[in-house]
């Protein structure tokens, strides 16, 4: 596997090529990345613009999207978060990163858009590593508050990230996300509190701030109010973790 | 019947009083221009007045000042949307002297009447056209997004030709989508008032009812409400006289 390269992107035989790959895998194919995808010209080309990608070790999708964030400046950016070819030529860059070798061998991909990029709703958000540079550079979320979507290791997307990424009107609202990121996650130990992500009808939990917020946003004006003053007018089953609220 | 209640006392802001343009300035860039009538609705003064621009991942706001004193910004670039994209716009009158911003009159999904490229776009569209990478599907209709798109595959040589001038693209392909349509507002959303509101499912509901021999669709039944939209589909094609246009079409093409 090659450490570096000048990035480029699929045509579509190259994403055609990585799709079929992706099915061998789920049915049982222990076969190495293809990897050679990357360089062959008749599976890739150059990007617009000029940039370098190099293999790290990732600990998060955060380092992920801070990364891709300072290695993506010189391409061009026009549409970049649509962009399938360069989001799946990425993903098969990255892939022991999105989709890691258990110990005999075996890669579980999981659907299609985890990999190739399936823009817009309800996929787009989905995709490991076009995801985290949607949350990090296309929304402008803050390190801190990215860390709430984006904490997991790359192959992981957390609840967090797939309830609210892929809702425009919550991702877009800083002070949304910054009232779900003082609610429910713990800088003491970087990832989000026990029972934030708990199943639908529980009180105050994820679910239930969503279906609130949604309900609240047709009276208020959301975008022009603060975390603190969004968290102010939660209703009482959220007062758990207001009490806990960071700052 | 899904019903939307409305507690508070919300007015709606018509869209006949709104016109919204995409224009480009001297450095080709996207702005909008729009014609806001507000001065009947008996709103305060002092109320804000906010635009909003969105398209999937993109969000721009716009202060216009009060109802009192509209300041136009100078600043209407649509700055963070991609070439291609045609956002929805959101207008929102604000009551700012309490101590959360309150809506008091707003609209969703405007579209815009025309873009830069003089295309009529129209606020009353029901079904908006994009053109992307489908694979080998030639069309795709998708309705989770704001409002329904007819997706065309961009890499069919001449789709956009054929999909507005080719006399059969019409008869193959819209009546299918009308009963996508159709099937996802009655049969999955159960939404069967055409009056409802001017949200997409109405407006279809409407178009749908008000075809010769149509009637509001059941309010529930699953057997009623799958007759009532055949029968829809048949009133569409009777309507538009596609079996005639199809054949038309056919024959000039021998």
């Amino acid at each position: 596997m090659i450490s570096e390269l000048e990035l480029r992107k699929f045509n579509d035989k190259g994403i055609e090529t990585f799709r079929t790959y992706l099915d061998d895998l789920r049915g049982g194919s222990t076969a190495a990345p293809p990897y050679d995808l990357l360089t062959g010209p008749g599976t890739s080309c150059p990007v617009e613009g000029k940039g370098r990608i190099a293999l790290r070790k990732f600990e998060t999708r955060l380092d992920v999207a801070r990364y891709l964030d300072e290695a993506l400046v010189g391409i061009k950016k026009d549409n970049i978060e649509n962009d399938v070819n360069l989001w799946s030529w990425l993903s098969l860059f990255y892939f022991d990163a999105v989709c890691p070798p258990d110990p005999v061998g075996h890669r579980r991909p999981g659907r299609d858009y985890r990999h190739i990029l399936e823009p817009g709703y309800p996929n787009g958000h989905r995709h490991l590593i076009g995801g985290a540079y949607l949350v990090k550079t296309v929304y402008g979320l803050s390190d801190e508050i990215s860390h709430l979507l984006l904490h997991t290791p790359p192959h992981i997307e957390n609840k967090f990230n797939h309830e609210l990424a892929g809702r425009q009107n919550f991702i877009t609202n800083k002070g949304i996300m910054e009232a779900a990121f003082r609610l429910y996650f713990d800088p003491s130990v970087n990832k989000p509190k026990r029972g934030a992500q708990l199943k639908k009808k529980a009180p105050g939990t994820l679910y239930r701030f969503i279906g609130v917020i949604q309900q609240l946003d047709l009276n208020y004006d959301l975008y022009s109010m603060s975390s603190s003053e969004i968290i102010g007018i939660l209703p009482a089953e959220f007062d758990k973790w207001k009490v806990s609220a960071s700052r | 019947m899904i019903r939307k209640f409305n507690y508070t006392g919300r007015k709606k802001i018509k869209r006949t009083n709104i016109r919204i343009d995409l224009l480009r300035n001297g450095d080709s860039r996207r702005f909008f221009n729009i014609s806001l009538q507000l001065a009947d609705m008996q709103l305060p003064e002092n109320a804000c007045v906010y635009v909003e621009a969105y398209h999937r991942t993109a969000y721009q706001r716009f202060d216009f000042g009060t109802i009192g004193e509209c300041i136009v910004p100078m600043d209407r670039r649509l700055s963070y949307f991609s070439e291609a994209a045609i956002p929805l716009f959101r207008v929102k009158v604000v009551d700012r002297t309490g101590t959360h911003g309150r809506i008091l009159a707003t609209v969703d999904k405007v579209r815009p009447e025309s873009t830069d490229g003089g295309l009529p776009v129209g606020s009353q569209t029901l079904l908006f056209v994009e053109y992307d990478d489908l694979g080998n599907a030639i069309w795709q209709l998708d309705l989770e997004g704001d409002w329904p798109v007819l997706k065309l595959n961009r890499n069919v040589d001449e789709i956009s030709l054929i999909a507005s001038s080719d006399n059969r693209f019409l008869p193959l392909v819209y009546p299918e989508v009308f009963r996508q349509i159709l099937t996802r507002v009655v049969v999955v959303d159960q939404h069967t008032d055409p009056d409802c509101d001017d949200d997409w499912p109405s407006l279809w509901l409407k178009l749908a009812s008000t075809l010769p021999g149509m009637a509001p669709p059941p309010q529930s039944g699953n057997t009623f409400q799958q007759a009532w939209i055949d029968k829809a589909v048949e009133a569409f094609g009777v309507n538009h006289k596609l079996l005639e246009m199809f054949n038309q079409s056919i024959r000039e093409t021998k």
